[in-house]
């Protein structure tokens, strides 16, 4: 073939052959047009429309997943607030509980020392009426047995010891 | 097969073409070119198909390689580069799918020719000039005599500012084709050292072989790394353009 022909002329020269530079140059400006024709208006586009698309959806993923966790961050505050105001009130109730407890208590161990009193000083009365009848009858008593013995030592004339006896016997017929 | 190992290089006529005395044909190096570049172009439709808020494989193999580039693109050249996100992606994905589709055996590598590459960079090449002299204006010579420079060393720097700018084409063509043709070779030779020891002595043929293996997943990352680097150099280029140095 001519072509070979000619290659095996310059021979070793294969590297700087000239004789398609047209052919190279043009086809090579062809390729490459229709590659960037491609890459122009279909590839880049839609590529970076997806890239920017989704860098977009992260950063709005993003903004929404801090936002949520401030609310979060909030209710927690506000939860541990109403815990703390719960756990206040809870104190306050037991507290007061426990004054009204210890109210009570001392209101009935206040009754119950002035019933005590109260009966205490209902005996101490009783038996000091008792004690003044008895001492009251007594002394009736002993009078009229001093009017007897008067009447004895009037009606008949005793000795004293006779008297003593008499005395003594009169006492103790009164004391049973 | 030819032993030569830059029989690779070859460009042969498939379809005669020629429009207005200029010859167009169809070559290996243009099915080739159009194979890889087609696949890739496929692919990136295909991963971009249905586009979901959760993605599926495809679809995110499709995001990482888009957003890769654009990571690269805004910290090598700036936010306000990003409007050029579609030519730095296609120069990137064009590259890649060209290197890598020359490793498939008996294909063709299109950025192994250096008149493909250079045209490419001296794309590239315009384009920045065009930048740079769009959003600067006239500033964009202040590229060659960069803030703080001594007065007295101010020819010795413009000059040598100025080579390295034009070397910048050159040196991105070079890169390129020069690291995809030395693979190649490198996996040619390699590969004529397992049928000559073949026939000598067959077991020892097992040594080049394993070679090559390994050689082949350099080349593919190599092919990868050769398209970021042009890309990034790319980018460097356009920082220069749009912010000066």
């Amino acid at each position: 073939m001519a072509v070979d022909a000619h290659a095996a002329a310059t021979q070793g020269m294969d590297l700087f052959n000239t004789a398609f530079l047209h052919s190279q140059i043009f086809w090579t400006a062809v390729a490459f047009g229709l590659m960037m024709f491609i890459m122009a208006w279909k590839v880049l586009p839609v590529i970076t429309a997806i890239l920017d698309e989704r860098a977009e959806r992260i950063r709005n993923d993003l903004d929404t997943a801090d936002a949520k966790r401030q609310e979060a961050e909030l209710s927690l505050a506000a939860y541990e607030k109403k815990l703390a105001e719960a756990k206040g009130e809870a104190s306050d109730i037991v507290s007061e509980a426990r004054v009204e407890a210890k109210k009570l208590v001392d209101a009935r161990l206040g009754e119950l020392e002035d019933e005590l009193k109260r009966r205490r000083d209902e005996a101490t009365k009783a038996i000091e009426a008792t004690k003044a009848q008895a001492m009251k009858e007594l002394q009736g008593q002993v009078a009229e047995l001093a009017v007897q013995v008067t009447e004895k030592l009037l009606t008949e004339s005793v000795d004293a010891k006779k008297a003593e006896k008499l005395t003594n016997q009169a006492v103790k017929n009164l004391v049973n | 097969m030819s032993a030569n190992p830059l029989h690779q290089f070859e460009i042969h006529k498939i379809y005669d073409l020629q429009v207005a005395g200029f010859d167009l044909s169809v070559t290996n190096h243009t099915m080739w070119l159009f194979i890889g570049v087609g696949l890739v172009s496929l692919l990136m439709l295909w991963g971009s198909r249905r586009a979901q808020l959760v993605p599926n494989r495809m679809q995110s193999f499709v995001e990482v390689t888009i957003d890769f580039i654009r990571t690269l693109t805004k910290e090598t050249a700036g936010e306000s580069a990003l409007r050029f996100l579609p030519f730095i992606a296609t120069l990137f994905l064009f590259l890649a799918a060209a290197n890598v589709i020359g490793m498939v055996p008996g294909s063709f590598t299109a950025t192994s020719q250096m008149l493909t590459t250079g045209f490419m960079a001296l794309g590239v090449f315009m384009i920045v000039i065009g930048v740079g002299f769009y959003v600067q204006g006239l500033k964009f010579f202040k590229l060659f005599y960069p803030e703080g420079t001594p007065w007295w060393l101010a020819p010795l720097i413009v000059l040598l500012e100025v080579i390295s700018f034009f070397a910048r084409p050159a040196t991105l063509a070079l890169r390129l084709a020069a690291n995809m043709m030395a693979g190649h070779i490198l996996l040619k030779v390699f590969a004529s050292f397992v049928i000559m020891l073949m026939v000598v002595l067959p077991p020892l043929a097992l040594v080049p072989l394993l070679i090559n293996v390994a050689l082949t997943g350099l080349e593919i990352g190599v092919a990868l790394l050769q398209a970021y680097i042009f890309t990034i150099l790319t980018c460097v280029y356009l920082h220069d353009a749009l912010h000066g140095h």
